[in-house]
């Protein structure tokens, strides 16, 4: 069983994330490897509060935007 | 013994309350017969099949053009899924007991009206039938295609979050 952290689906998701190539190079590898991958809502709480805080010098309507595409994701995933 | 019209509302909530409820009551098991499982798109829908899965309940959906990120997470929870020829009328069966029905509509949030019956299970178990000989017809979905999934597409095109989040210092962060 793979457990997803908040850390790897930051940099995985966030391009402009210092570690977002070993992010996305460890999820990719887990989702070829695993039938399924599991989190938290903790996890997927504290990404939005991460996405959140941030972002809080950037206009309300691209973090809103941004929170919404997130959202998007992972209730879709 | 009740029956009641579902009205139409602008966001179907008439319509996800009953829904809600229905699975909430259920025991043993749910069926449904749906087009694209639009209704999976609600949280609250989407939330009580999963409280209906961790108590148990048996649950089977019939579709016509199920999409498979929808399928992804059905399957993820257990959830028996059939695909088949096309069902203008969609239900929703409690324990052989209760239904729902779902008129005809177009698939967009607000359009939704309908039929509850509850503690019906002369006519529950008539609708029971409907979906057994469906099932015999269709074809059971049970692989799982991940490259459909969300987050994969997400991974291929990753989000412009415009700052560097710093995602392997977050313990150094939150401490």
């Amino acid at each position: 069983m793979v457990f997803v952290d908040t850390n790897v689906l930051l940099a995985a998701l966030n391009e402009h994330d210092s570690d977002h190539k070993k992010g996305k190079a460890l999820l990719e590898s887990a989702f070829q490897r695993f039938a399924w991958l599991y989190t938290s809502d903790y996890i997927l709480d504290e990404c939005f509060s991460i996405a959140w805080s941030k972002t809080r010098k950037l206009p309300l309507s691209f973090r809103l935007s941004l929170i919404k595409k997130i959202d998007d994701t992972v209730q879709g995933s | 013994m009740t029956f009641r019209t579902i009205k139409r509302d602008t966001t179907d909530e008439n319509f996800r309350r009953y829904a809600a409820k229905l699975i909430d009551s259920a025991k043993k098991e749910v069926l449904v017969i749906a087009g694209e499982i639009g209704v999976y798109s609600f949280p609250d829908l989407k939330w009580a099949a999963e409280r209906a899965r961790k108590r148990g309940v048996s649950v089977k959906v019939y579709a016509t053009n199920p999409p498979q990120q929808v399928v992804n997470g059905l399957l993820a929870k257990g959830i028996e899924v059939f695909k088949g020829p096309v069902m203008k009328d969609h239900f929703l069966i409690i324990d052989s007991k209760s239904f729902i029905h779902s008129k005809p509509h177009q698939p967009v949030v607000g359009k939704r009206e309908g039929e509850v019956y509850v503690n019906k299970p002369a006519e529950a178990r008539k609708v029971v039938k409907r979906f057994e000989k469906l099932v015999e017809k269709s074809k059971p979905l049970t692989k799982v295609d991940w490259k459909q999934d969300p987050l994969w597409k997400a991974l291929q095109n990753p989000l412009d979050w415009k700052v560097d989040t710093h995602a392997s210092r977050l313990d150094e962060e939150f401490a």
